[in-house]
């Protein structure tokens, strides 16, 4: 079911006023089998496997709680990992792993017949898996109790606003909001329906009208000119944050609804002025869960420079690989590792320079530098985002290639003049919105001025009506 | 209570933002100088009206026309119109203008294709015949029409219709030529051209009912076929094409498909550009095409 879908529309008509009739035990069943019904909008079967995924990481859970020897709670932390990975791995890895063995034998000239198996990749399996990982592992640490409860656990895993595309919430953060009816309170739900109002736009209006430009160019690239392609680039990185941030908005914005709180996913990420702030501000939840499950039990930055440049490679790498099992998002991940290495080092160079020292107290400087320096972050980050949506690595290649040939920016040769014009007017819309909440503190006028917030969120109403495009476009991220 | 006197607020400042909004595009749309807002907002009074698809808007370039025949010209042609709403769009005209002294209708892909009438929607307003088909043909399009004032105005045309705000769209043509490269992959591409092989009794019924038109209101109908670049001409059987349309309209087409071998007219495979055009103009008069007795060159 898509929140862009107007059976998701109904969903929620019927959804609601059994949330708020029902309490305790019976809200927590509204709350999973609603859960289910949206999960199993595509795909019934799907729903067999999140109850496995649940099953097995509810009993390891309780068996590591009262394990009294470390290598017993070992024992089922594996079990939970290798379980949880292993389901990931068959239905999101199985082909891409026979594909490219059956490729290296065939380098040493074995040649093997093969076949790789017809599966469909259920929606939104690299979340919830990550998020119920995470659970078993965090109660290995002794960072989270475990949950006593199936139906809270299952509830967990299963919610249905953040289930296909995130936020990956942890277990610390959303079980113990489980623990007790919730307070819904007049403000969270006008704050909620803020969120959802802002969601839409950046998916129906931003995200799925610069779709049209993105697609016609990475789909045949030869046939478009350099900065045709350069439109395209662009697009596609503000297409992919409208729609990755869009979902997480809407997703925390029906919580909110419902009276719980999740963590922000996305903040203004285009502003960053360095790659790891970048990743502070892109993805939030990923980055984070990837800094504390992999990144920093690797070592971290606590083992000398080429250990933590090896740590953010892996990281990273395994980051790109998190999003597909192709090599173009080995590579994205890879050029996000190199880029985070790289910088580093540089970053040490620029503080020892005394002459930057001097600058840096003179304003003017300040702002030329920053912007020059979200200038550069947000190029490095366009050419990653070419291996992430190109079909494969040769055009990949071409697409930056062409980006070269400087006699070949020519504004006549822009395909789809209008889109990109609508295009830029939205781009810029959003960057404004953006810019100005750096300088005025939003949350404050929601909540010292509401009827201005309400009169805002008319105003995006009505700029999804005239600019959004309603051709039920999937969001993104479902496929990963 | 306060949550719905604040839902009851945004409610009522979306109804009345959207209002606004629809208000000052509706009359934006009025003021625009593009085709279909000078069709329902101008007076037009044109001697030569040109219908049709992507082709006629590239085969037929309205300045040049002018200058030629000394015929105050009117291109209504857009890209992807078919017949039937050709047709009212030509009642629509005949409702506010004088009957035209020529009609020329591009006839190719001779199929009722509607895909186009999300564009034209901002017209809906005015025309109830638009009204009525995107009720028939887009019923989610038409309801929402009906929830937004603002949403009447969300398709790309209507960003062309602000473009043309101040100027006329009369002179809209490809004014680049084929790459060599493009020129010479039509040689080699498989790739099917199925210009000639659309049509369908709709089309043809709406044709027909055109044709009935203007021979009500004393309108010479010329039915063209508008140039095709050499390399798709040897791939198409345009013969039958045009006996299947003089057979059932009983006009004669002037088949122009084979007028133009000049690469250089041409836009890509199957649309000329502006140079094109001008040479198609030249040919026209040659032939005799809107020319009478009482007209000095």
């Amino acid at each position: 079911m898509l929140f862009s879908s107007v059976v998701f529309f109904y969903f929620m008509l019927l959804f609601f006023p059994l949330y708020f009739l029902t309490k305790g035990k019976s809200r927590l069943w509204v709350c999973l089998i609603g859960s289910y019904i949206f999960y199993g909008w595509w795909d019934y079967r799907f729903i067999a496997l999140i109850l496995a995924l649940t099953l097995i990481n509810y009993l390891c859970g309780l068996k590591l709680s009262s394990s009294a020897s470390g290598r017993e709670k070992s024992t089922y932390l594996w079990v939970s990992i290798i379980s949880s990975l292993g389901i990931l791995g068959v239905f999101k890895y199985f082909n891409f792993f026979t594909e490219n063995l059956i490729l290296l034998l065939s380098a040493f000239g074995v040649n093997e017949d093969y076949t790789t198996l017809n599966i469909i990749l259920p929606v939104g399996i690299s979340f919830y898996t990550f998020q119920a990982m995470s659970y078993t592992i965090d109660i290995y640490k002794g960072r989270t109790p475990h949950e006593e409860s199936l139906l809270r656990f299952a509830t967990f895993v299963a919610f249905f606003p953040q289930l296909v595309a995130g936020p990956i919430i942890r277990a610390s953060t959303f079980i113990p909001q489980l623990k007790s009816d919730r307070v819904v309170k007049t403000e969270d739900i006008i704050n909620g329906l803020h969120l959802v109002i802002w969601g839409y736009f950046l998916k129906v209006a931003i995200a799925d009208s610069l779709s049209i430009v993105v697609d016609g160019r990475f789909d045949n690239p030869a046939s478009h000119n350099a900065l045709s392609m350069l439109t395209g680039i662009i697009f596609y990185a503000f297409q992919i944050y409208g729609d990755f941030a869009g979902y997480s908005l809407i997703a925390i914005g029906i919580a909110k609804m419902l009276g719980f709180q999740f963590p922000q996913n996305f903040n203004r990420p285009y502003f960053s002025r360095n790659l790891s702030e970048f990743w502070q501000r892109w993805h939030i939840s990923l980055s984070s869960w990837l800094r504390d499950y992999l990144y920093i039990p690797l070592g971290g930055n606590r083992r000398g420079r080429a250990r933590t440049s090896i740590n953010l490679m892996a990281t990273m790498l395994l980051g790109g690989f998190w999003h597909g099992s192709s090599w173009n998002f080995i590579i994205w991940g890879g050029l996000h590792g190199t880029y985070l290495s790289i910088q580093g080092k540089l970053g040490k160079v620029a503080d020892a320079l005394p002459m930057l020292e001097h600058l840096r107290s003179n304003r003017f400087y300040g702002y030329a530098a920053d912007t020059i320096k979200v200038f550069f972050c947000f190029s490095l980050v366009c050419i990653a985002w070419v291996f992430f949506r190109a079909e494969t690595l040769s055009d990949s290649l071409a697409i930056i290639g062409k980006l070269f040939y400087l006699d070949d920016y020519q504004f006549s040769g822009v395909t789809q003049k209008f889109h990109v014009i609508k295009g830029v007017i939205l781009i810029a819309f959003l960057l404004i919105c953006e810019g100005i909440s750096f300088i005025i503190d939003i949350d404050q006028i929601k909540k010292n001025s509401p009827y201005l917030s309400l009169l805002f969120s008319a105003f995006i109403i009505v700029l999804i009506s005239l600019f959004g495009t309603f051709d039920s476009n999937a969001f993104i991220y479902f496929q990963f | 209570m306060k949550l719905l006197k604040m839902l009851v607020f945004l409610l009522i400042s979306f109804i009345g933002m959207d209002y606004g909004v629809g208000a000052l595009l509706h009359t934006l749309s009025t003021k625009s100088q593009i085709r279909f807002s000078k069709l329902y907002y101008g007076t037009n009074n044109a001697d030569l009206v040109i219908l049709g698809n992507s082709r006629a808007v590239n085969s037929f370039y309205a300045p040049y026309l002018e200058s030629t025949y000394k015929l105050k010209t009117l291109n209504l042609a857009y890209n992807g119109l078919s017949m039937p709403i050709i047709k009212v769009l030509l009642d629509d005209y005949l409702k506010s203008n004088m009957a035209p002294r020529y009609v020329a209708i591009e006839v190719t892909s001779l199929e009722s294709s509607y895909k186009v009438l999300p564009n034209l929607k901002q017209y809906m307003i005015d025309s109830p015949s638009i009204k009525g088909l995107v009720r028939t043909h887009y019923p989610d399009i038409y309801n929402a029409s009906l929830l937004s004032r603002a949403f009447i105005y969300n398709s790309e045309y209507f960003l062309r219709t602000l473009y043309y705000l101040r100027k006329s769209d009369q002179s809209w043509i490809n004014r680049y030529a084929i790459t060599k490269e493009l020129y010479e992959q039509l040689s080699t591409s498989s790739h099917k051209i199925a210009l000639f092989d659309k049509l369908d009794e709709d089309s043809i019924t709406a044709l027909n009912e055109i044709i009935h038109v203007c021979d009500a209101y004393n309108i010479e109908v010329i039915l063209i076929l508008a140039p095709v670049i050499d390399k798709v001409r040897d791939k198409v059987v345009i013969n039958n094409y045009i006996a299947r349309i003089e057979n059932s309209t009983g006009l004669e087409v002037v088949n122009l498909s084979g007028a133009i071998n000049d690469i250089d007219m041409f836009a890509d495979s199957i649309h000329t550009n502006e140079k094109g055009a001008r040479f198609l103009a030249d040919i026209m008069r040659d032939r005799g095409l809107f020319l009478d007795e009482n007209t000095s060159l």
